[in-house]
């Protein structure tokens, strides 16, 4: 009998998924919890609270059988409501911030009884201005994230179509300041992010959210696998030529998003939810080499050293190709994640003086996420945290793509403390923003327009 | 996927079917120990590969558990316990995965 599977082909699955932590990073169920939205704020907190205990527990449920059926394992069961923004919206004027505030709680509570990890949707439109039920958002997330632990927020403040709101980028600092101050604590920066031109079908948190035109129940699933991605390039002959380093990232991308898709199709089939996208990033954790950096260093660049923005912009092509192929649907950011306290590697980069702030924003003109959980002294100026986010979401207005800015303000600390958040959030040096931004540029109210790309592309 | 069995002959292979790897330092028994649990509970063996290279063992199987008394969960963790007992590493994955990644 000829065998159904090569020794080889069985050994090099094991290899990826046992001994180089390829992974489901999250299995994420986008809600439309539009329903919730009639009634006073204690009446759409119930709503919520409903909503997330009774597809969290479906959620979870399935999520373990299919873990325990597949052998594959699923780190994280998020849920991602629609933009709590509605709630607001829906709030008699002078309650809304607090229908946000008590939504919230109840989500958190309802998340933590049925095993799901976070729940995302506390978030904002605010592309080209800063409407009333966005205000009362951005009132309430201070309290929310420092109050609960599982609820995360974002701010959407611009697009290709919109342009790049400076009202908004500026409300998402101070926001973000207030937050970490009212927790006493940098951990609210790893639960916000601010973005530009979001998909409506991310399954990364904080940015994850039920987005306008989807199905009412979906999933989407987003990969962790730099591991294995650097062990198929050790493989490679000393001397590879970079065709060679390209084909065999897109074989291996391709591996790693098919067991995405796998995942994605037992779960809808187990839940009967909908099978949205896969996101196709690359996405690390703490462990040692399942880093970006890692990859980069297979390939024989150094993260943050001249060369490493060739390098992610040749991995995270090669990705697309080879996980564009495996998936029905890519979704989400689908690029290479440079989360700064989330990778060991990348960590090391910045202790050692490589992975410096601008190196970071050069890189998120390819790697197509954004500038993520990089730590920063807790008196940074607010007209300096603005400017670093204008720059790299300009580079997404400019580009017509999805990217993120999650910056981490570390109260008390100086650039080189080490700030540890724990688990998947990981630790890492505060760096050093860079020089002071003149508040007269970021502190102008107003958006800058749509560039001209969007005439381009009607 | 498995053939069907010709007439008369041999056990209809139904699925679902898992993927048995089994790595470390060679040994007499590794074989027996591994088979033996998979025998004990009904599993049946449908291909099997297996070598030493430099004294390490690997040993990949294609196994049904269509007429098995456990489900796959159960079946692991006891490879789990016989593979300690050997001083050898066992994984089991669903066959879909590596029909997902390999044979897509």
């Amino acid at each position: 009998m000829r065998p159904i599977y090569g020794l080889g082909e069985i050994r090099e699955v094991v290899e990826m998924i046992r001994h180089r932590s390829l992974d489901v990073r999250s299995v994420t169920l986008a809600l439309d919890a539009r329903g919730c939205a009639s009634g006073g704020p204690s009446e759409a907190a119930s709503c919520v609270e409903a909503l997330v205990e009774e597809h969290g527990r479906r959620l979870r449920e399935a999520v373990e059988r299919v873990k325990g059926e597949l052998g594959v394992p699923v780190t994280t069961v998020r849920i991602a409501l629609t933009p709590v923004e509605h709630l607001a919206a829906a709030a008699p004027e002078g309650r809304r911030a607090e229908a946000v505030v008590e939504a919230a709680r109840a989500a958190d509570r309802a998340a933590e009884r049925a095993g799901v990890d976070y729940v995302g949707g506390w978030g904002l439109h605010a592309e080209a201005a800063v409407g009333p039920a966005a205000a009362a958002v951005a009132e309430a997330l201070p309290t929310v994230l420092s109050e609960t632990r599982r609820v995360m927020g974002f701010f959407s403040v611009g697009s290709t179509l919109h342009g790049l709101s400076f009202d908004a980028t500026r409300l998402y600092v101070e926001t973000l300041l207030r937050s970490v101050e009212e927790a006493s604590s940098p951990l609210p920066g790893a639960k916000l992010v601010a973005v530009v031109n979001p998909a409506p079908d991310i399954p990364f948190l904080p940015a994850a959210h039920h987005g306008p035109g989807m199905p009412p129940a979906v999933l989407h699933v987003a990969i962790s696998g730099p591991g294995a991605v650097a062990a198929a390039l050790e493989g490679l002959p000393r001397g590879a030529s970079v065709e060679q380093l390209y084909e065999s990232l897109k074989r291996v991308g391709f591996k790693a998003a098919r067991l995405g898709q796998l995942v994605l199709d037992r779960v809808a089939a187990e839940t009967g939810y909908a099978a949205g996208a896969v996101d196709l990033s690359l996405a690390p954790t703490p462990e040692p080499g399942d880093s970006i950096a890692a990859v980069l260093e297979a390939m024989g660049a150094r993260f943050g050293a001249p060369g490493s923005v060739a390098a992610l912009a040749l991995l995270v092509d090669a990705l697309k190709k080879g996980g564009g192929m495996a998936v029905c649907c890519h979704g989400g950011y689908s690029g290479a994640m440079i989360p700064v306290m989330e990778d060991s590697g990348i960590a090391k980069a910045v202790a050692e003086g490589l992975a410096t702030m601008y190196k970071l924003i050069a890189m998120t003109g390819v790697c197509s996420t954004g500038l993520d959980m990089a730590p920063v002294p807790g008196d940074t100026p607010p007209e300096t945290l603005t400017g670093l986010a204008l720059d790299t979401l300009a580079l997404g207005v400019a580009q017509g793509k999805l990217l993120g800015v999650r910056l981490v303000p570390v109260p008390g600390a100086e650039p080189g403390d080490v700030v540890e958040l724990g688990g998947l959030l990981g630790k890492a040096p505060v760096m050093d923003p860079g020089p002071a931004a003149p508040g007269g540029f970021t502190g102008r109210r107003g958006r800058m327009p749509p560039p001209l790309r969007r005439l381009l592309a009607s | 996927m498995p053939q069907p069995a010709s007439p008369g002959c041999g056990v209809e292979p139904r699925g679902p079917y898992a993927a048995v790897f089994v790595h470390g330092c060679d040994r007499p028994g590794i074989v027996a120990g591994i088979a033996g649990v998979l025998a004990r509970v009904g599993v049946n063996i449908l291909d099997i590969s297996q070598t030493v290279l430099r004294g390490v063992f690997s040993m990949a199987m294609i196994v049904d558990l269509g007429g098995a008394r456990v489900g796959l969960e159960e079946l692991r963790s006891m490879l789990e316990e016989e593979a300690r007992r050997l001083g050898v590493e066992v994984s089991v994955y669903s066959l879909d995965v590596l029909r997902y990644m390999q044979r897509p």
